[in-house]
């Protein structure tokens, strides 16, 4: 880390209030996937669509079939690129990025992207197990821990921003009918989870020796959303300045190896899509990770490896993760921060925790979220099914679909290429056996709520 | 720092010793960005204490308080972090919207 204890123009900067809406990316996703989801249907109730520029690689058994699809389709994907990068430059701008740093970047990103998009579409992808989302890592984490790539390329693997992004974009993909109907259940399963997931974290931490606070930055982190509850928590409690990269370095190292092994143990279990994505919802740590396991198992139920279909899965997950766990870091934050500031650092500090901060602190995309789901299920009302089946879908549903993907694909190649073993902190012994007890609760607890308990309802999702 | 000097400014937010630029936080914590990021609503304006050695929300206060350099009123505060941008973004255009919206 640059020493800039001298650096004046570098200390704390004033409160955002509602500048917010501008310097934070939650915002910015929202404002760039509602936008879409607006523009699309502006598109789409004049008669028109924006499936043209939603283009994606078609199902290809040969060569010379995949190259006549991109001899017949690179104006549309030239386009696609630049709408992608132009909005992304200028959110990124606002957000204080250098242009110079991300459109190179990018371009590395979307190409790249192209390539694994196409390989997924290959007949033969899912007799080798080449699901997109797993080749996405696979490559990212060999191109950055094996070969190296510049620094500075850094600039364009958003994960977390392409995530959110993606996350909008799917609101206007599931019914809002749909949150109504399974949130609930969602919101309960997820609670238990998150509960128990913490004070067993936080109960072997304390037991190992762990200082108060570190249990519980490690105890969000497996809790609730992975690294982002990790540090929320770690601001929240005042944690050292080391323990956040620990938490960081213990939860990416659980994350990325669930994203391989969940999907095929959900399957090697025979479950089914809705129950699957459940499971991986509820033990999954962070939304990117989760939602490329899930994005796996989604796909392997659209190769008819597994009972059920792509959205059940993906749908089943984001109920769990988004609707259930992630709205809750606010309160998870307000309520450490009062045990922090009354009980373990009583007259260390005068701060007086806010209620507040449960604002402050809430993932605001999942707003975007909502917003897109709302307005295309208000959209949908006025068709029957078929003509659901045979207007809304093909010209508006599918198409944000289809970005959506782009953005996973982004998202889950960004994670591999940002991913770079030999620089996370040492997590420590101690604060890694402290996490694997929660995160083997976690498992087992999210398979028997999703498989046992809850089995019919994520059984029968959008049925 | 003395006793005298107005509780708000007392906020950790304020004091030279934190950092909580997101970029800063994102260089300092190895691995922030692989499955989260120093942009997000959940950070809030949590940032690192140079002082404690600490990660502390920046609504946090602590009889360590120091400020910058002297006191400073709102709105040198305000141009100040205004330049702190335009130095960043090195963008005209960003510097109007800037204008437009702050101070």
């Amino acid at each position: 880390m640059a020493n800039v204890e001298t650096s004046r123009d570098k200390a704390g900067m004033p409160p955002l209030r509602w500048r917010e809406l501008w310097l934070k990316e939650d915002w910015w996703a929202i404002w760039l996937g509602l936008g879409l989801v607006v523009v699309a249907y502006i598109l789409f109730a004049n008669g028109t669509s924006i499936r043209w520029i939603a283009v994606t690689p078609a199902k290809w058994s040969t060569l010379p079939q995949l190259g006549e699809h991109f001899a017949a389709n690179y104006a549309r994907y030239i386009v696609q690129f630049l709408l992608w990068l132009g909005v992304f430059t200028v959110a990124l701008t606002a957000l204080g990025h250098k242009v110079r740093d991300f459109v190179p970047s990018f371009v590395f990103l979307y190409v790249l992207s192209v390539v694994i998009f196409a390989l997924g579409q290959w007949d033969k992808a899912n007799t080798y197990n080449l699901e997109p989302p797993l080749v996405a890592l696979a490559i990212g984490l060999t191109l950055s821990n094996l070969i190296g790539l510049p620094r500075w390329l850094d600039a364009g693997f958003r994960v977390e921003f392409y995530i959110k992004t993606g996350i909008v974009l799917l609101g206007a993909t599931l019914p809002f009918t749909l949150i109504i109907w399974a949130g609930p259940a969602a919101i309960l399963q997820a609670s238990i989870v998150s509960i128990v997931t913490f004070l067993v974290i936080y109960w072997v931490g304390i037991k190992l020796g762990l200082d108060k606070r570190l249990a519980a930055t490690l105890g969000a982190g497996g809790a609730v959303c992975g690294v982002s509850a990790a540090i929320a928590i770690a601001g929240a409690v005042g944690a050292k300045k080391e323990d956040a990269p620990i938490a960081i370095a213990t939860v990416i190292i659980w994350a990325v190896a669930m994203i391989f092994v969940l999907p095929f143990a959900a399957q090697a279990l025979h479950l089914s899509a809705g129950v699957g994505g459940a499971w991986i919802g509820t033990s999954e740590f962070a939304d990117a990770a989760g939602f490329a396991a899930a994005q796996t198992y989604g796909n392997l139920a659209s190769h008819g490896a597994v009972a059920g279909t792509s959205d059940q899965a993906v749908f089943a997950y984001t109920l769990i993760k988004v609707v259930g766990r992630d709205v809750w870091i606010g309160i998870w934050a307000f309520v450490l921060a009062i045990i922090a500031t009354t009980q373990w650092e009583r007259g260390e500090t005068s701060r007086k925790p806010e209620a507040a901060e449960i604002w402050w602190r809430f993932p605001k995309f999942i707003i975007g979220f909502l917003l897109a789901s709302l307005l295309v299920t208000l959209v949908s009302t006025g068709y029957s099914l078929a003509d659901y089946n045979n207007a809304v879908v093909p010209s508006l549903v599918g198409p944000i679909k289809d970005l959506r993907t782009w953005a996973f694909i982004f998202c889950f190649l960004s994670i591999g290429l940002t991913t770079r073993f030999r620089e996370l902190a040492s997590a420590g012994k101690m604060p890694f056996l402290a996490f694997s007890a929660g995160a083997i609760v976690n498992v087992i607890i999210g398979f028997i709520l999703s498989a046992v308990v809850f089995a019919s309802h994520w059984e029968n999702l959008m049925h | 720092m003395s006793d005298e000097t107005p509780k708000a400014q007392r906020q950790c937010r304020e004091c030279r010793h934190l950092r909580n630029d997101a970029k800063y936080l994102e260089a300092a914590f190895k691995g922030l960005t692989s499955l989260s990021s120093g942009y997000g609503s959940a950070r809030s304006d949590d940032g690192i204490c140079l002082r404690h050695d600490r990660y502390p929300s920046a609504r946090s206060s602590r009889p360590e308080f120091s400020p910058p350099t002297t006191q400073v009123t709102a709105a040198e505060e305000c141009i100040r972090t205004k330049a702190y941008f335009v130095d960043r973004s090195r963008s005209s255009v960003r510097f109007e919207l800037l204008k437009l919206f702050w101070c």
